[in-house]
């Protein structure tokens, strides 16, 4: 009788369970399971969204081995791991600035709010602003640079050659602030009596930095690091709003290229493979940082 | 002494730097109340000669209905936080509270999913979206909070797992169901975590740009991130009336951003490194 009275409530239990996460579950599997099998299935085809479905051909790998043969691939592979150089820079600049936070500067909640504003502000609204600072005649920027008597300053987005490192510097400026704070707050997780018996010690600044600080937020910089590649492999509006993969070539991504082959030339099958291959990408760099983390990162 | 002039010297640069970074919303805002022809000129000139409205005169006149736009745009961010309050919080009970069969399993499957790229899903999204009749619609931008809010999940069941389970156990025994204990005794212990989940989703709602762009069709149901996108590049000769679209879209946040910043801030770290 209590036997079967448990496994009653425990029947329930499981139907209530369920119940709660259904829509969760029909969403999981309507937007995210099924699109990764269906565009997975679609990259196989020659799909271009016209047309009935019926009439879409499956062309084995002739999308795959189209894209390896594509000139837009490799050059937007090759500017993707260019962007990679930003990370460090924006790294680095986000510990001193979380450091130099927690300790040394008056008015720390008002510098809050300043360095984190880019991070929040609508990217479309201030790329519009971000373009006019920048515009290689009439913008600001340039008439500063000009009236230091620099004769001719960078054509910046107009510029192949600093095209890139302008979208660089977007989006250092955008997600600097972001880090700085979720560095700030595992510094001052950091549990005070380390300091504090290592200055019993004797310990330097620089000493208590190298053997306790960093150590310690390690996992802290592992999950920035990672959210960085990845952001970076993945980025594309910004490039559709700043340059449409100019000039030239020079600004192409493989997010830009994936939404430019679907979206504007319809090509749904040929965009559905680069994108499996940019996941497989992203996956591949993840194994790795995961392999890598245990030389490093401390727990 | 010598650390007090560290201070003041690391102070020094810390705000010399934060003064570079906000130069761009000063000139964007100040550029707005100028006229067209004063924003930009040689050499550089901050505050206008001439304040005036008529940057954003030109912005109300013109075809662009801002109005209309930050109507849509708060619809929308509206319907994504009811999305993520309403399921985020059902799921996230049930994975903190409710012990059901394969619990964990379904949880990492839940997580797994994050790792997906946008890229991959964005064109069968589409495909789902027209299929539903859905594309060109404001649902096209919400119907993701409904159905899938994984950060607000994460958030709420962290909070509910610290929930002491004696509260839970003694309202089961009263004879609430798991629905009542959810809506008339957890929910309202949970304020400060829907609180911030509220904010993450409305910041991030409002600044949707990418979902707008792929889904959405006609001017009417434009949002403020693609209007402002559209009208600088239509509206190329008047420069005063762009920033003052920039102006009017980047405001309501930064106002939020001052008023809030500890949650704020709080929670859009806790929910990136927590998610």
């Amino acid at each position: 009788m209590q036997r079967s009275n448990f496994s009653r409530m425990a029947m329930k239990e499981n139907i209530t369970g369920y119940l709660f996460i259904l829509p969760n579950l029909i969403g999981l599997t309507v937007f995210t399971l099924f699109s990764l099998v269906f565009s997975l299935v679609i990259s196989f085809t020659n799909w271009d969204l016209v047309g009935q479905l019926k009439n879409v051909k499956f062309v084995g790998f002739d999308n795959f081995s189209a894209i390896f043969k594509d000139e837009y691939f490799w050059v937007s592979l090759w500017n993707n791991t260019w962007f990679l150089l930003a990370i460090p820079v924006n790294i680095l600049l986000a510990l001193l600035f979380a450091v130099a936070l927690n300790k040394y500067v008056f008015g720390r909640k008002s510098l809050r709010v300043i360095y984190f504003l880019p991070y929040i502000t609508n990217m479309a609204a201030i790329l519009v602003v971000w373009n006019m600072l920048f515009h290689p005649e009439k913008g600001p920027i340039n008439s500063f640079l000009r009236s230091l008597g620099i004769t001719h300053p960078p054509l910046w987005l107009l510029d192949s050659s600093w095209a890139k490192p302008n979208i660089a510097m977007f989006g250092i400026w955008t997600s600097v602030g972001f880090f700085t704070m979720i560095y700030l707050a595992a510094i001052q997780n950091i549990n005070k009596e380390l300091y504090e018996s290592a200055d019993i010690d004797g310990a330097s600044s620089r000493g208590k930095f190298v053997h306790i600080t960093f150590p310690l937020i390690s996992p802290t910089s592992f999950f920035i690091l990672i959210l960085s590649l990845i952001g970076s492999f993945q980025q594309w509006s910004n490039i559709q709003i700043m340059t449409e993969g100019g000039p030239g070539k020079s600004t192409y991504v493989l997010g830009f290229y994936i939404y430019k082959k679907g979206f504007s030339y319809y090509e749904m099958g040929y965009a559905s493979g680069v994108a499996w291959i940019l996941f497989l990408i992203i996956v591949g760099i993840m194994l790795v940082q995961w392999r890598m983390q245990k030389k490093w990162v401390h727990y | 002494m010598a650390i007090k002039l560290n201070r003041g010297l690391i102070s020094i640069m810390m705000w010399a730097i934060a003064i570079m970074m906000i130069l761009p919303f000063f000139w964007m805002l100040l550029s707005s109340f100028k006229p067209s022809g004063e924003v930009f000129t040689y050499p550089v000139q901050w505050l206008p000669k001439r304040w005036t409205l008529d940057g954003y005169q030109a912005l109300f006149d013109s075809k662009y209905n801002f109005v209309k736009f930050y109507w849509n745009t708060f619809c929308v961010a509206f319907m994504t936080i009811v999305g993520v309050v309403i399921v985020g919080s059902l799921t996230a009970y049930a994975y903190a509270k409710i012990k059901f069969v394969g619990r964990e399993v379904v949880f990492i499957l839940l997580i797994a999913t994050m790792a997906i790229p946008f890229q991959v899903i964005m064109i069968p999204k589409f495909i789902i979206l027209r299929y539903f009749g859905l594309l060109d619609t404001l649902t096209s931008q919400w119907i993701g909070a409904f159905l899938n809010p994984v950060t607000g999940i994460f958030l709420l069941r962290q909070f509910f797992k610290s929930i002491h389970d004696d509260i839970i156990e003694s309202a089961k025994i009263d004879g609430c169901t798991h629905l009542r204990i959810l809506w008339r005794i957890v929910v309202p212990m949970s304020k400060p975590v829907l609180f911030t989940v509220i904010l993450i989703y409305f910041v991030s709602a409002w600044n949707n740009y990418e979902m707008a762009l792929l889904y959405l069709r006609s001017l009417d149901k434009y949002v403020v991130s693609i209007a402002v996108k559209m009208f600088s590049a239509e509206r190329t000769l008047n420069h005063s009336a762009t920033m003052a679209a920039s102006t009017i879209s980047i405001v309501p946040l930064s106002l939020l951003l001052i008023i809030g910043q500890r949650y704020l801030i709080a929670g859009l770290t806790a929910g990136a490194v927590k998610g």
